[in-house]
């Protein structure tokens, strides 16, 4: 499977100018957005998913993944700076990161973080490189039949595993279902479920759903709560100051050293977490906080410890590469982010799927050289310019809030340069803040959205082969009897067990 | 007859409540949809148009019933029990903001109507002292007009030369 040729035209499109300024520009904001409280990487990565249009395939992964490697790392500045995490999945770095920043050692714990998340990010793509193919090697044997209940035991994990309140979570991917279905059936493109309006024709388009989704929703919510404000914004930005003035301690070779075994809790526990459909980088950040807890007591993480923000930082980026091996094994993305990686993918021309690696071997090799080359660029800009970014977070949000509205809705027009994407967008915000408020999560909306044509491809196929004869398009072989089976006992165990109320609350026992 | 206007707002604020809520909504989009004669229409490989849309409105439907029933029908979500009866003026004033930068942004261009929506949006939300705002407003308009030209992407010029 492995093809030098591709690898060598994959490296000439990775190392030109063009691709490696992308990806340093990607880092860049990246962490400069994930710095920001209330920004996520999949806010991030929706804002800029429009730019693609303007690059070629290398350039818009170089961009993307640069973005969201960035804005994984940037959520702990904001984190240890403010015990405001930039988003959910540095939330375990608040407990020691704060800690050491109340201390006056707040350039150790960035340092500490920086490089706990470069290492196992580092270790977790080598990782995919060599588990991906494999992966998709297996795939290549599955018919339409056990491709359609995969993609059903992928959206039934998303919605039993994202959030606390399982129907609430396939109530999503329900939604996301609908409105894949809003335009042209996949197989005939015969027109269907447009309201009668000549405009849903082409059906609802990736760019602004997502950033409805993921971008205007929250803006919308924040902006509302900036209507209350509170104060404490001061408070912060005087410690910060204190924290991070010139002559406090920095970190060690020796102390890198001495945090190498949380580390590599968070490699394997991130790697796993992350091939996993809708477990994310906010459950492996807390679950490796709490085994690296348990397993090193003299460590007094929770108290102040580097320890304990490399474990709760090794666990959430570790999550970033392997998050991306369903969507290349399988053609199914695993969480939000991949989604988003996944339509940038789709919007040039290159559908993500187990035959990726046959018919786009150098994108398959573009995009495993940009996630190693992403950490190098991450480790960079983290070192020299962490500290600044530490201040961005003090950006006041009655600035921020209409800047990224202003955005979000040239960046819906910008797409397809038709103002009908912008209504639809802004309707699709309203939808997501209604979601927001109302605990449902957004990543099974999207990524079903993304993978209703898909099934409903792969089923009709089924039923062709099998000459219209259901239980035998549906049931013809024992791998979909498995894995149908599998999707309906994890929908028993979350409704039984409540596996996603445990695993959203896993961690916070532990402090 | 205070208490029980006390309870009925409280119960639809519960789960349960807005669980009832979303399965008329979704219980109308689906007969709307059964009704519809292009969901009945069979295609030549024997598949009726509308099964998967109907399919992801009978999920919807049964995942809003599960939400009436289950065991955490009578809680009530944090941004929903923070939640004012204002805050959907306040949603619809910022999208209907966001709507007319865009429309004005077709008629006078997006370096004319950006500087306006950005300055009004922070002075709105209490962004003080305002020469700052509005600096803030004119410099990111032109970076953000500057960027999206530099990368070939065309915003509406309006009457403006550039």
């Amino acid at each position: 499977m492995f093809q030098p040729d591709a690898l060598i035209e994959a490296l000439s499109l990775v190392f030109t100018v063009q691709t490696l300024m992308w990806l340093v520009f990607g880092v860049a904001v990246g962490v400069g957005l994930g710095a920001i409280p209330g920004l996520t990487a999949s806010t991030s990565v929706a804002l800029m998913l429009p730019l693609t249009f303007a690059l070629d395939t290398a350039g818009a992964l170089g961009l993307l993944i640069g973005l969201y490697k960035g804005a994984v790392f940037g959520g702990s500045i904001s984190a240890i700076s403010f015990a405001t995490p930039g988003a959910p999945d540095s939330a375990a770095t608040v407990y020691d990161g704060y800690a050491l920043t109340r201390q006056g050692k707040g350039r150790k714990a960035i340092l500490a973080s920086l490089y706990s998340s470069t290492t196992a990010d580092t270790l977790s793509d080598i990782l995919v490189i060599f588990v991906a193919p494999a992966m998709a090697i297996i795939a290549l044997n599955f018919g339409p039949t056990e491709r359609f209940w995969l993609m059903v035991l992928a959206i039934t994990l998303l919605g039993a595993l994202s959030g606390k309140h399982l129907a609430k979570g396939m109530l999503s991917a329900a939604i996301g279902l609908y409105l894949g279905t809003i335009g042209q059936d996949p197989v005939g493109n015969v027109s269907r479920n447009t309201f009668g309006q000549s405009w849903l024709q082409d059906g609802i388009h990736l760019v602004p759903l997502v950033i409805g989704i993921f971008a205007m929703s929250r803006m919308l919510e924040q902006g509302l709560d900036l209507t209350r404000r509170s104060p404490g914004v001061q408070y912060a930005a005087e410690m910060v100051r204190g924290a991070f003035a010139k002559g406090t301690s920095t970190l060690s070779f020796r102390e890198y050293r001495s945090i190498l075994p949380q580390i590599g809790i968070g490699f394997g526990v991130g790697s796993i977490v992350g091939m996993l459909p809708g477990l994310g980088a906010t459950v492996a950040s807390f679950l490796t906080y709490g085994l690296a807890k348990r397993f090193f007591p003299s460590k007094r993480i929770g108290e102040g410890s580097i320890h304990g923000v490399a474990a709760a930082e090794a666990g959430n980026n570790a999550t970033v590469g392997p998050t991306l091996v369903p969507l290349l094994a399988f053609g199914i993305p695993g969480s939000a982010t991949a989604a988003l990686i996944g339509g940038a993918l789709i919007l040039q021309g290159v559908t993500p799927s187990p035959r990726m690696f046959e018919l786009y071997p150098e994108v398959v090799y573009s995009l495993f050289a940009i996630l190693i080359l992403g950490n190098v660029v991450n480790l960079g800009v983290g070192r020299f310019f962490g500290f600044f970014y530490a201040r961005l977070g003090q950006l006041p949000p009655q600035m921020l809030v209409p800047l990224i509205m202003l955005m979000a809705v040239i960046g819906a027009y910008a797409a397809r340069n038709d103002p009908y994407d912008v209504l639809m967008m802004l309707g699709l915000g309203c939808l997501g803040f209604c979601m927001r408020r109302f605990g449902v999560p957004e990543a099974p909306l999207v990524i079903t959205f993304l993978v209703a044509p898909l099934m409903e491809q792969n089923m009709r196929r089924a039923l062709l082969i099998n000459r219209g004869d259901w239980a035998d398009a549906l049931f013809g072989s024992p791998l979909a009897i498995g894995l149908f089976g599998l999707a309906v006992l994890m929908v028993v165990l979350s409704l039984k067990m409540n596996v996603g109320d445990r695993l959203a609350s896993v961690g916070r026992e532990s402090k | 007859m205070k208490s029980v206007v006390w309870g009925m707002r409280h119960w639809l604020k519960t789960n349960q409540g807005i669980g009832v809520a979303l399965c008329l909504l979704s219980g109308s989009l689906l007969l709307y949809l059964y009704l519809a004669p292009w969901a009945s229409r069979e295609m030549r490989d024997g598949f009726t148009l509308g099964f998967f849309p109907i399919l992801g409105t009978t999920a919807m439907l049964a995942c809003a019933l599960v939400i009436v029933v289950d065991v955490y029908r009578n809680d009530v979500e944090g941004g929903v029990e923070l939640g004012r009866p204002s805050d959907i003026l306040i949603v619809v004033a910022f999208l209907a903001a966001c709507y007319v930068f865009f429309l004005a942004s077709l008629e006078i261009g997006f370096l004319l109507a950006a500087p306006v929506f950005l300055f009004a949006s922070m002075q709105w939300l209490g962004l003080r002292p305002w020469p700052l705002a509005a600096g803030v407003a004119v410099a990111m308009s032109i970076l953000i007009y500057a960027g999206f030209t530099a990368l070939g992407i065309q915003l509406p010029s309006g009457p403006l030369p550039f």
